[in-house]
């Protein structure tokens, strides 16, 4: 495979088709690691520092359990929701700025446009 | 109640066990037809589909020690026994948000390929087979070890054979089916995991009427101290402890080479996400599952329960899986026992093939090939190294455990294996894939600030330094920690961006425009099994078509 050669990776790099896909994918990993990183050091720290308070009991379960389930439907959602981003925002995206690249920035088209394998 | 430790040699539970070997053993030739070149070697052809990849990941990373240990844990303290399943859980978001795809789309079979990718081949790749081995070596230790304990106390093979079985079985599979049988293997496990996990948690939530109050209130009732079972504070003294082993477990997943390398074997990004995806879903469903067993272990065992658990619980499991069948000596009992047995011996072997596989990778791939031949070498050769190191690390391994015998300290391993990972394998590997400036000396500094700063911690942690019974403690007093990672992280962090700042190294050849662009778009990657990576020149397919 011509795993090097062709592109003029920088040219891509800077092309706005590009950049929109990238300024996309990490306004949404900024955002969710803010998010879990708050959410599950809370639940950290008020494990470390207020064991009374996670020993309240809510509906016959301590807080402790029900903040405990509470990060597993975290997990499950921010994976949830980095999927659904992905599908519907930036695979297009994706698609585009890899159509660009394979139309303007092939260095050296003699040796990658090839015949299909 | 009988304690649950075999004299003798145990017929049921070996049959069972028998069964499930075969079944994996039949999987192991059937790959082995299937694996000759390097990439099916290590990364099963990149033919691996996301939902396979979600259960193998699952099978790869749920320990003997997740599913006995963290259900001792919650047995013998309590919910202090959730926060580690719980950091172990959330500790797949950093994996899905910065590693899954970019590594799939850079590497090629090893994480020391990533850092590789446009730093100083030799340097760079030296520096992560280092931390890539230590952690295996290190945890293949405490998994063997934990594992030749657990056999002999639920069969009754005594410690050193049961250890050499485990390593003869983790070598087949390893050496003669490559990543294909090894992934196999890790998703039976899986699936008799989970069922097993279900069919306990059943029984325990019928024992309860369905009620988790009535759940709670009985596990309260049972222990010694009370009410104090359903909060914090029995298990851990030190509440900064407690966060630093939370936080090992948080980033040291996303450094834990044998669960990156997975990676490797699926043929694009998106699958690489959508493994992550089922792998959550499985992990975070039997955790919650553990917990309920842990606490239904405690309501319906007693503290009566306690010494037949052993010192850390590991035998509460097995010992309620007796309960629930029916008591010593009814055949459901012993039956269900027997089960409960296989899946803790299958568990061992899924992970340990899991973590030689990816160790023969650094041995084979990054320092034969690319450091002691610098890419001369012939993708056969490249093979034949690839087994002899996974039996040379094998039988060191087993070597290790044997000699250190059952008086290793299985958990201070675990929390050394942790630590690494998060501090020096995660910051270097984070940083070679999103920072733009990161270089080969940052690399190599971060590396050996994260491994140097972990092992010096460890042993001067209060549970190895200088002994766990001796008067005088750790000589750093208040600031010792079992588990140290709240220091070593930032420290890791620190020496790769002090390595960066301090060289004046030249840009490589290839540069961080290459890596973001392979990484955001998969082109050029290395293709999957059906060449689904696109290489230089050719359009992109439409997803969801067709590939020929």
């Amino acid at each position: 495979l011509s795993r090097d050669a062709g592109f003029d990776w920088a040219g891509i790099e800077e092309s706005p088709e590009f950049r929109e896909l990238t300024g996309r994918r990490r306004r949404f990993v900024m955002r969710a690691s803010i998010f879990f990183l708050t959410f599950f050091l809370t639940y950290l720290l008020l494990t470390a520092f207020a064991q009374d308070f996670m020993g309240t009991e809510i509906a016959g379960m301590p807080l402790a359990f029900l903040l405990a389930i509470a990060q597993v439907l975290m997990t499950w959602g921010v994976t949830w929701a980095y999927l659904r981003t992905c599908d519907r925002e930036l695979e297009p995206l994706e698609e585009r700025a890899a159509s660009v690249a394979t139309r303007r920035f092939v260095r050296h088209p003699e040796t990658t446009t090839g015949s299909p394998r | 109640m009988r304690t649950v430790f075999a004299a003798e040699l145990q017929v049921l539970p070996l049959t069972v066990f028998a069964v499930v070997l075969a079944v994996t053993l039949g999987v192991t030739y059937w790959a082995s037809k299937r694996t000759s070149t390097a990439t099916e070697f290590w990364a099963a052809g990149r033919g691996v589909t996301g939902l396979q990849n979600g259960f193998a990941i699952a099978g790869d990373y749920m320990s003997a020690s997740s599913f006995l240990g963290f259900a001792g844990l919650i047995f013998l303290f309590g919910v202090d026994g959730f926060v580690g399943l719980m950091a172990a859980l959330v500790a797949f978001l950093p994996v899905l948000l910065f590693m899954a795809e970019r590594m799939r789309n850079a590497g090629k079979y090893t994480i020391a390929d990533v850092l590789a990718f446009r730093l100083r081949q030799r340097p760079a790749r030296v520096a992560a087979a280092f931390g890539t081995l230590a952690v295996v070596f290190v945890y293949l230790i405490a998994q063997m070890v934990g594992g030749g304990v657990l056999i002999q106390a639920l069969t009754g093979i005594a410690f050193t054979p049961a250890v050499i079985g485990v390593g003869a079985f983790m070598l087949i599979y390893v050496i003669f089916g490559g990543m294909l049988a090894t992934t196999w293997v890790q998703i039976i496990k899986a699936g008799l995991l989970m069922t097993c996990g279900v069919v306990i948690t059943l029984l325990v939530l019928n024992e309860v009427g369905f009620s988790p109050s009535e759940l709670f209130s009985r596990a309260a009732a049972e222990h010694p101290e009370g009410d104090a079972y359903l909060s914090h504070g029995l298990q851990f003294d030190s509440s900064v402890g407690l966060v630093s082993f939370g936080v090992a477990f948080l980033f040291g997943t996303a450094g834990l080479p044998h669960i990156l390398m997975r990676f490797f074997t699926v043929p694009d990004a998106k699958a690489a996400r959508g493994s992550v995806a089922w792998a959550v879903v499985l992990i975070g469903s039997f955790y919650v599952m553990v917990m309920i067993i842990g606490l239904g272990a405690r309501a319906l065992l007693g503290a009566g329960g306690e010494e037949a658990a052993g010192t850390a619980g590991n035998l509460a499991v097995p010992n309620l899986a007796l309960e629930l069948g029916g008591g010593e000596g009814s055949a459901g009992g012993e039956i269900f026992l027997a089960i409960v047995a296989a899946v803790a011996l299958a568990t061992i072997l899924a992970v340990v093939a899991g973590l030689v596989i990816s160790a023969s990778g650094a041995m084979a791939h990054d320092l034969w090939s690319n450091v002691v031949r610098k890419g001369r070498e012939s993708e056969g050769e490249e093979v034949v190294v690839a087994k002899i190191a996974a039996a040379c690390i094998g039988i060191l391994a087993i070597g290790a455990a044997v000699v250190g015998g059952a008086g290793f300290n299985v958990s201070a391993l675990v929390g050394l294996a942790f630590v690494i990972a998060a501090s020096a394998n995660f910051p270097a590997i984070l940083l070679a894939l999103w920072w733009r400036r990161f270089n080969t000396a940052g690399a190599v500094t971060g590396i050996a600030f994260g491994l140097i700063s972990s092992l010096f911690f460890i042993v001067m942690s209060p549970p190895v330094w200088p002994g766990p019974d001796s008067e005088t403690g750790s000589p750093l007093g208040a600031w010792g920690l079992d588990n140290p990672a709240i220091y070593c992280i930032p420290l890791g962090f620190l020496g790769c961006w002090l390595g960066t700042v301090l060289s004046s190294e030249k840009p490589r050849e290839r540069t961080f425009d290459e890596l973001n662009v392979r990484g955001e778009t998969g082109l050029g990657a290395e293709a999957g099994s059906d060449g689904a990576a696109v290489p230089a020149g050719e359009e992109r397919r439409p997803v969801g078509a067709t590939s020929t």
